[in-house]
């Protein structure tokens, strides 16, 4: 069954592993050329860390003006990956066996019907996985030969990095598959299944990418007035911010709004020199005493990626459920 | 064991009943013709026995096995657009369809792939000519070794040659394993010379079931004067009148009538005539309907 | 695969029902004297290679003729012609019967008469002297 599964995504098969080595022979040849550009322009130093030791600033712009889109489009790769999985190998899995009437074939064998998706799934979705892993790999390596030259210097919880770190990418390429799938064995038209497939993963993506942060226990500082929050430059991931009153309870946002414009609208009907001075000292006399934000740093971002793939890749069981209850009654 | 039985069988699709409340039983050995006109509902049936749509409402069983869901492992079925993988080649195909099943004979499928002209195993399944499309679909359809073999609409789209071609080896099948075999067709004159069970089926019901001898003998067509129909004995299935002849249909015709001849029908004619009668009832129906939609409006 | 001694041929459009039609193409070959007893008959499955028939209406057939003596069935082994229908008066070229037909169909054709006429003439003179069984009603 495994044979007839192979021959049946055979030409799909082959395209991924042409993608992997073209991949792979690019992420080679780009990566020993960035290697080379550092050299060259004396980068070496700054790729652990930025500091006073890599003074040369000049330098380091010319470098992230040359390589900052090619690593950009690296990372981009990584995130297109998923959804090119979900599109030509997750849609028309069952969409073109059910366009084609070929399915009454396989349920008219002894085959049972389960087995039969199965070993389609497994077929399709394994393959594509492990390519995708180790493009992920790949790039990554490549990334870090930039270190904090390159995007990595944003920090995990931007949106690029985030994308294609840790199991995140697997966890969106499992997801829309499933839902590639699902929508095929429903629609059983794989043109449908193609594009509602892509909405759907793109809305859905974007949709959770900001819920994801969410999920995970943060961690709260306090500033007292007039100081800053750190956590707005160390990269961490800030999920919530606002005040709290001089028991350490949180106000509520429109009210410590409405209590703030208040303070700066008498600082400036006084228009007295000490403006600020005064507007600091009304603050706590109206109950706003500390900002506080909540955040999750980014020695945790692994936690946030467990959560990220246990979203996608319940969702992405659920669809699969929902393909094999339509499979089972397909008729 | 009968090779199919059903049981008050009807399926509906949405708001619509393709099949009504079928009850019939396929004798083994028989190469029965299942015939109707289009959209009578010859191949939900198909399909049924085959397992692959549930019905609605009763029960089909294969060798005295309930279907429910899954084709039985003595059953074979060729879907009417032959449903075959066609990037494959036919050696391929053959090899996919061997994977697919537990019971399988390479040897059997050789054998048909080598009947009439033969068929080139290294042939892309989609360069096939219709014929011998039909040929690989018939040919890994025998490899599961079935006792029941159903076939739908096996001869549409081919050209004559290839008809009867395809029905030899079906006939082939049938002398060398004693296999039963159910095929449909909307035209009957392509089976008349290899079934000898009729199964008619007209809006969803069966209209005439049995062993094509018996069915012709239970039958007479009767010829006479218009004016003098109440002699006739026997039920009445159609007519047609021109002016001063009536052409009458019975089943269970007593003797004929001073004045009229009597001759049994052939299959065709047999068919003709049950197909025009429920025709006739249906847009008589209708225009039952549409009388009355004048009046009230 | 034929064994080459009788080769069926079913004419769809006479209305003779197929079993009828084998029937009779055997008896008329042992008339001719193209079968002869122990010749063995095709098996069910030869004919069907060839012709597309029901093998269940060629066996049908065989037992018809069995019925009638004409033929009987060896397990095992197929079915063999177990006697002569042949006779002076049918076979060969120069059968005397046959020569005369032969000299009244020369005879017929040099006066002008098409192939309907010749059928037309037969048929009235054979039924005045075989006269056809009463139709059943």
């Amino acid at each position: 069954m495994i044979w007839v599964s192979w021959r049946r995504q055979r030409a799909q098969l082959i395209t991924l592993l042409g993608v992997l080595l073209v991949g792979a022979a690019a992420v080679v040849l780009l990566r020993s050329n960035m290697i080379g550009a550092i050299e060259s322009l004396q980068l070496t130093g700054c790729v652990a860390q930025t500091g006073p030791e890599c003074a040369d600033a000049d330098a380091a712009d010319r470098f992230r003006a040359a390589w900052t889109n090619p690593l950009h489009l690296g990372q981009a790769a990584i995130l297109l990956l998923p959804a090119l999985i979900g599109v030509f190998l997750g849609a028309p899995l069952f969409a073109r066996e059910l366009e084609q009437g070929t399915h009454v074939l396989a349920f008219t064998q002894s085959v049972s019907r389960t087995r039969w998706m199965v070993s389609k799934l497994v077929v399709a979705l394994v393959p594509a996985v492990v390519v995708l892993i180790a493009l992920q790999h790949l790039v990554s390596w490549w990334l870090s030969a930039a270190g904090v030259l390159g995007p990595r210097n944003s920090g995990s919880f931007h949106f690029l990095n985030f994308g294609v770190e840790h199991v995140s990418p697997v966890a969106y390429a499992v997801f829309a598959f499933a839902l590639g799938t699902f929508v095929g064995a429903v629609s059983r038209r794989t043109l449908v299944a193609m594009t509602a497939g892509l909405g759907v993963f793109t809305v859905a993506r974007f949709a959770l990418s900001d819920l994801v942060g969410h999920l995970v226990p943060p961690q709260r500082v306090e500033a007292a007035l007039g100081e800053d929050l750190k956590v707005y430059q160390d990269g961490s991931l800030v999920t919530g911010r606002g005040w709290l009153d001089t028991s350490g309870r949180v106000v509520p946002d429109d009210r410590a709004d409405a209590l703030n414009l208040a303070c700066k609208r008498s600082v400036t009907e006084a228009g007295t020199a000490k403006s600020q001075e005064e507007y600091l000292a009304c603050l706590p006399e109206s109950g706003l005493a500390t900002t506080y934000a909540d955040f999750v740093p980014e020695s945790l971002a692994w936690q946030v990626h467990l959560v990220d793939a246990a979203i996608f890749g319940g969702l992405a069981v659920l669809l699969l459920v929902g393909t094999a209850l339509v499979l089972r009654r397909q008729s | 064991m009968t090779p199919l039985t059903a049981t008050a069988v009807g399926k509906r699709y949405r708001t619509r009943w393709a099949v009504r409340d079928c009850s019939f039983t396929i004798p083994e050995g028989k190469v029965v013709a299942l015939v109707g006109p289009n959209g009578a509902g010859k191949s939900t049936l198909l399909r049924m026995a085959a397992g692959l749509v549930r019905p609605t409402t009763g029960e089909l069983s294969a060798f005295g096995t309930p279907l429910r869901g899954r084709t039985h492992p003595d059953v074979s079925f060729l879907a009417q657009n032959r449903s075959l993988y066609r990037d494959l080649t036919v050696r391929e195909l053959v090899r996919a369809c061997a994977a697919m099943n537990d019971r399988w004979s390479t040897d059997r499928v050789h054998e048909v792939l080598g009947l009439l002209a033969g068929v080139d195993h290294d042939a892309k399944i989609g360069a096939l000519s219709a014929g011998a499309l039909t040929q690989v679909a018939i040919a890994v359809a025998l490899g599961r070794l079935p006792r029941l073999l159903l076939l739908d609409e096996p001869l549409s789209d081919l050209d004559p040659l290839a008809r009867d071609e395809v029905l030899r080896i079906v006939m082939t099948e049938v002398a060398d394993r004693g296999t039963t075999v159910v095929m449909s067709s909307h035209l009957l004159s392509d089976l008349r010379e290899v079934c000898d069970h009729v199964l008619l089926i007209d809006e969803g019901r069966v209209q005439v079931d049995g062993d094509v001898e018996g069915v012709l003998a239970e039958h007479r067509v009767l010829v006479g004067p218009a004016a003098d129909e109440a002699g006739v004995e026997g039920k009445l299935i159609g007519a047609t009148r021109s002016g001063r002849q009536s052409t009458l249909l019975l089943r269970g015709a007593g003797p004929a009538p001073a004045g009229w001849v009597s001759t049994e029908p052939d299959l065709e004619s047999l068919v003709v005539g049950y197909l025009r009668a429920s025709r006739e009832r249906r847009s008589s129906a209708q225009r039952g309907h549409a009388g009355r939609g004048a009046k009230s409006a | 695969m034929l064994t080459g001694v009788i080769e069926f041929r079913i004419d769809r459009r006479s209305g003779v029902s197929t079993y009828v039609q084998i029937v009779q193409q055997v008896e008329q070959a042992m008339r001719l004297g193209l079968l002869t007893a122990g010749d063995r008959l095709p098996s069910a499955r030869e004919v069907v290679e060839a012709i597309a028939v029901n093998p269940n209406t060629v066996l049908k057939a065989y037992r018809e003729l069995e019925r009638a003596g004409l033929v009987e069935a060896r397990r095992g082994l197929g079915t063999f012609v177990t006697r002569s229908l042949s006779s002076e008066a049918t076979t060969g070229g120069d059968a005397p019967l046959r020569r005369e037909l032969a000299g009244w169909l020369g005879r017929a054709r040099e006066r002008g008469l098409v192939v309907e006429d010749v059928d037309a003439l037969y048929f009235a003179v054979r039924d005045e002297h075989y006269p056809p069984p009463e139709e059943r009603s």
